[in-house]
């Protein structure tokens, strides 16, 4: 992609995600990137759009994976971005398809950020196979259980917003951490298809359905 | 246009920091958010916050409209116009409806805005607080710990001493349960339209370098008290002059021939609709 059209890429990629922070749990589709070419950090190109969009030379960033090495290195080559402990960094990118246990640990480790600092809770680009937006439920209810389905509520909300994803345990995670607003972290969840959704700090959370989708296993935990 | 400076005027490098803070903005509606304001080609205090925001989410495909206490033909918002269109091409309108993102200082739009556009409001002065506490050490302490005392105390030594409130504009208001907030200098007609609003509001503060948010459908409450509710201006029994328009927020201005007071809306934009759609113009 040239420069140029980079940049007008990065701009609309940016809108999605800005429009998916006010309406927290709302699925956003990021501008198709024309003519494919091979990712320069070894990510899937819809995370590696959100990678360009936020890090450079003025944040910190660690990369969540067995081997993060080689990633890593990429990305400080491209933006001269520090990389830092999960428990300090800005950014913490999440590639597709990363252990569920590494992950989760790296959510509950980010940083909160403090009372009078809020801004510098860490921020998690998290990769997942599939994001769905409520309208695609009444499919997954009629026997396509792949989909957990989880409720948002908070600003940006009005009555709730439901979407559909292929794993919750970044969930669990976030409960986990405990934070007291404003303290806390925003999680982008970004698949493979390019379809974004984020969760800020001020989101309540309700896992509404388990995998399986078996009658009465329906189950609702705020968050 | 000739290229001769970045799409919209900024480096990546800029958008990006402004990026940053925006979202952090958003995900702690009220809280102002650092950020390093930039030099820019008008002087600070005259809207670089707000054009600072509006460039960095500006897009090709945006309808941008910029206005300044009502009026879109007042120099600051057509400076402002000019610049941006010259570093972008993006359609520039008048019509409130039709922008994408529309760029104010001093009012937001008398039509309502929908879920699909952006406000972007210029604010002086961002700190509620500043009024009592000059430093900006001491107001983030406070705002950390939620110590919004003195900010209580303001309205009720304005109550002691006038018998009501004498916020004019820029009236307080608590976001989300959490922080006190300058709506920036909006008039107590429009504070309200922050509340539970469908569009994202974005706030840009250029000479002191923040940046803060309300999102849509959040709380929006204007500090007051249970005797002394907090209540708008009143134009009760008047209308626009040339429109006709009521519960609009009109401006005052006098008639030289007769000396009488005459009114109208301070939203152009909006006068000009409604007299058109009336056959009045």
């Amino acid at each position: 992609m040239g420069a140029d059209k980079e940049l007008h890429h990065i701009q609309l990629s940016f809108r999605a995600v800005m429009d998916a922070m006010a309406r927290p749990g709302r699925v956003y589709g990021l501008p198709a990137t024309q003519g494919k070419k091979a990712s320069r950090f070894g990510l899937e190109g819809p995370l590696e759009t959100l990678v360009k969009m936020f890090i450079d030379q003025a944040v910190s960033f660690c990369v969540v994976a067995p081997d993060p090495a080689g990633i890593q290195d990429a990305i400080v080559a491209e933006t001269h971005a520090r990389t830092a402990g999960q428990a300090d960094a800005a950014f913490v990118v999440v590639p597709h398809g990363c252990d569920k246990e590494l992950a989760g640990q790296a959510i509950v480790q980010a940083s909160a950020g403090s009372f009078l600092s809020p801004e510098a809770g860490a921020t998690v680009l998290l990769g997942c196979e599939r994001l769905a937006f409520l309208t695609e439920r009444e499919g997954a209810e009629a026997g396509d259980a792949s989909l957990y389905w989880v409720s948002v509520e908070g600003p940006g909300v009005r009555d709730s917003h439901v979407f559909g994803i292929d794993c919750f345990d970044w969930v669990w995670a976030r409960k986990r951490r405990g934070d007291e607003f404003p303290c806390g972290i925003e999680i982008i969840l970004v698949d493979r298809q390019g379809q974004v959704a984020a969760i800020p700090r001020s989101s309540f959370l309700s896992v509404l359905a388990m995998e399986g989708g078996a009658e009465g296993e329906e189950a609702s935990w705020l968050m | 246009m000739t290229k001769q400076y970045n799409f919209a005027f900024f480096d990546e490098a800029s958008k990006r920091e402004i990026r940053r803070a925006i979202v952090k903005g958003i995900a702690v509606p009220g809280y102002q958010v650092p950020f390093a304001s930039r030099e820019m080609p008008i002087g600070r205090g005259w809207g670089t916050g707000g054009l600072q925001i509006t460039l960095a989410i500006i897009g090709r495909r945006d309808v941008l409209k910029v206005i300044d206490q009502g009026c879109d033909e007042s120099v600051n918002a057509v400076n402002i116009k000019k610049l941006i269109h010259a570093t972008t091409d993006v359609e520039i309108t008048e019509e409130t409806r039709r922008a994408s993102i529309i760029q104010s200082r001093h009012r937001i739009p008398e039509q309502p805005l929908g879920e699909d556009q952006v406000m972007v409001l210029q604010v002086p002065t961002p700190e509620p607080l500043r009024h009592f506490e000059p430093r900006e050490a001491a107001t983030r302490v406070l705002h950390a710990q939620a110590d919004y005392t003195g900010a209580w105390l303001s309205l009720f030594d304005q109550i002691v001493c006038f018998g009501t409130t004498t916020t004019g504009a820029d009236h307080p208001v608590k976001v989300n349960g959490r922080y006190v907030m300058a709506p920036s200098p909006i008039p107590r007609f429009d504070t309200m339209k922050l509340h539970q609003n469908s569009n994202l509001t974005l706030f840009g503060a250029g000479r002191e370098k923040k940046i803060y948010a309300v999102p849509p459908y959040t709380t929006v409450e204007p500090l007051d008290f249970k005797d002394h509710p907090f209540a708008v201006e009143e134009f009760q029994g008047r209308c626009c002059d040339t429109c006709g328009a009521t519960n609009v927020y009109l401006d005052e201005t006098v008639d030289e021939a007769s000396g009488t007071a005459v009114y109208r809306c301070n939203d152009t934009a909006f006068c000009t609709q409604q007299a058109a759609s009336k056959g009045l113009i």
